[in-house]
């Protein structure tokens, strides 16, 4: 299915190309922004440049990494609403499988490699031990199976009620709420984003961690957390397939 | 007649903005959690002090109001919807009406605009009463006039460079979203909608001045807030009048040219 999914992106090459600046140049000019700013004014919300660059950095790799492995969720909507999804139900494959993960995005895949160096460089000028980069690669594949959770609530959601694509966007927005320290913001949004909306276990606690500013009790609520939200969502798109009507096709 | 069929289309246009309510809802949460991430990075950089890059912190909390109300005005189009209209073939639904397909769009455009100026203006005073910041309120007329009459301009600016990248089919028929998407990504950043230009290197200012995207947001707000000089002022307005006209004629020039490879081959 991925193979597809990167032939059919490929075969437009022009699309390609400016698809992948697009990226690029909103990932640099941020990025550049960031670096000025913090240039101008030392550290923010307590946060050294360097520190704020890979908090930044490490938003972006969960942000890239779930649209890679996840953008047939985007694709979702209008199977439910032709009753196209009654071909997949009727397949020998997992729909959820199917309706997550059946088209992973080639333009995102060429953007990993690059974004990989930047968080290796950035990653260094902290002196991280080995122990907290070990630590950092879970929590980001903590962060990446909440990210995928998250996704999978939004699916379910689409087939009680044929809303994806605000929803989606909406999950998004407050991904991108995580890009920069969560200090940063006043109460009580930063506690929603560290508890109800756990935009802080996705991004702020991996990046903390490699900081050395995480203690042993943040890394585990966060994996307890995931487990939980990977349960629940499991649940509820069992519970949105029993009530599929299967009603436009 | 012919002006009471634009206005028919205005009223249809803020009445199907609220047929999907879910949708609008949800896209102005988005807008709000976009104003909460700027509000409050530069919240905490003026932490640290009452003045940076020159700007007070009052300025640039009001730049970020601002920006919540500009972006509202000016970059809710509906006319990037013609790149799909061309590679469908469906704009031929429209041209054998007896209507124009810009001035309907931008009919439309001002129905969106509206019914978003309404929801942001209330957003702000919902904010304001939780945040409570300190903004500058310009007493200044000639300031507000200005700023009114550059805001007219940056919307008809933005109209016609948008409808230039969704003609891109008309030559390429399968570039529909990608042209659109690089446009949207980089007038985002380049036009101040992120942060202000005041920030950047000034050779790198330079360079973001000499393109049409600054024109949208940057300027208008920075003479709202009275940062310009009357030179300057003069100087962004001229340059801003110059990318109206290049724009609507490059505009003008590509769908005359366009049009004629038209063959709703989609269909």
């Amino acid at each position: 299915m991925s193979k597809n999914s990167f032939l059919r992106d490929f075969n437009s090459k022009l699309g390609l190309f400016l698809l992948l600046l697009g990226k690029f140049v909103r990932f640099v000019i941020f990025a550049v922004f960031l670096f000025y700013l913090l240039s101008g004014i030392g550290s923010l919300a307590g946060y050294s440049r360097e520190q704020v660059i890979f908090i930044f950095l490490t938003f972006n790799l969960l942000d890239i990494l779930s649209q890679f492995l996840l953008r047939e969720v985007y694709r979702f909507r209008p199977q439910i609403i032709s009753g196209d999804f009654d071909l997949v139900l009727v397949k020998p494959i997992k729909p959820l499988f199917r309706a997550a993960f059946g088209g992973a995005d080639f333009i995102d895949f060429l953007t990993i490699p690059p974004l990989f160096v930047a968080i290796v460089f950035f990653g260094n000028e902290l002196n991280p031990s080995v122990f907290l980069v070990l630590a950092y690669i879970i929590l980001v594949i903590n962060g990446l199976i909440l990210a995928i959770s998250f996704h999978i609530l939004i699916l379910a959601f689409a087939v009680l009620t044929l809303e994806l694509d605000s929803v989606l966007w909406l999950f998004r927005e407050l991904l991108n709420l995580g890009k920069i320290p969560l200090e940063v913001y006043r109460q009580p949004l930063r506690t929603a984003l560290v508890y109800l909306l756990p935009v802080a276990i996705m991004i702020a606690v991996p990046a903390k961690t490699l900081m050395g500013l995480s203690t042993f009790k943040d890394i585990l609520v966060s994996v307890f957390v995931t487990i939980i939200f990977s349960l629940a969502s499991l649940k509820f798109w069992d519970y949105s397939l029993s009530r599929y009507t299967s009603a436009s096709s | 007649m012919q002006k009471n069929k634009y206005i028919q289309v205005i009223k249809a246009s803020l009445g199907q903005e609220l047929v999907y309510k879910t949708s609008f809802i949800f896209t102005r949460i988005r807008s709000l959690l976009t104003f909460f991430l700027l509000f409050f990075l530069w919240d905490a950089v003026y932490r640290s002090g009452e003045n940076v890059f020159g700007i007070s912190r009052e300025q640039m909390l009001t730049y970020v109001f601002g920006i919540l109300i500009v972006k509202a005005i000016v970059a809710n189009s509906k006319i990037s919807s013609l790149s799909g209209e061309i590679a469908s073939g469906s704009l031929t639904n429209y041209l054998l009406k007896p209507v124009s397909y810009f001035k309907l769009s931008f009919a439309r455009d001002i129905g969106t605009k509206s019914i978003n100026l309404i929801f942001a203006f209330f957003e702000i005073i919902f904010v304001y009463l939780i945040l409570r910041p300190q903004l500058f309120w310009q007493t200044e007329a000639i300031s507000v006039f200005l700023f009114i009459v550059l805001l007219g301009i940056a919307v008809v600016t933005y109209f016609f460079l948008l409808a230039l990248v969704s003609m891109v089919p008309f030559w390429l028929a399968e570039q529909t979203w990608p042209p659109v998407f690089l446009f949207l990504t980089i007038s985002d950043l380049m036009s101040g909608a992120i942060f202000p230009l005041d920030i950047l290197p000034e050779y790198l200012r330079y360079i973001f001045l000499l393109t049409p995207f600054p024109y949208l947001l940057y300027v208008p707000l920075q003479i709202y807030l009275g940062r310009f000089s009357v030179v300057m002022v003069v100087k962004y307005v001229a340059v801003s009048v110059f990318w109206l006209l290049v724009s609507f004629l490059f505009f003008n020039y590509s769908w005359k040219k366009g049009i004629k490879l038209y063959r709703a081959e989609g269909r």
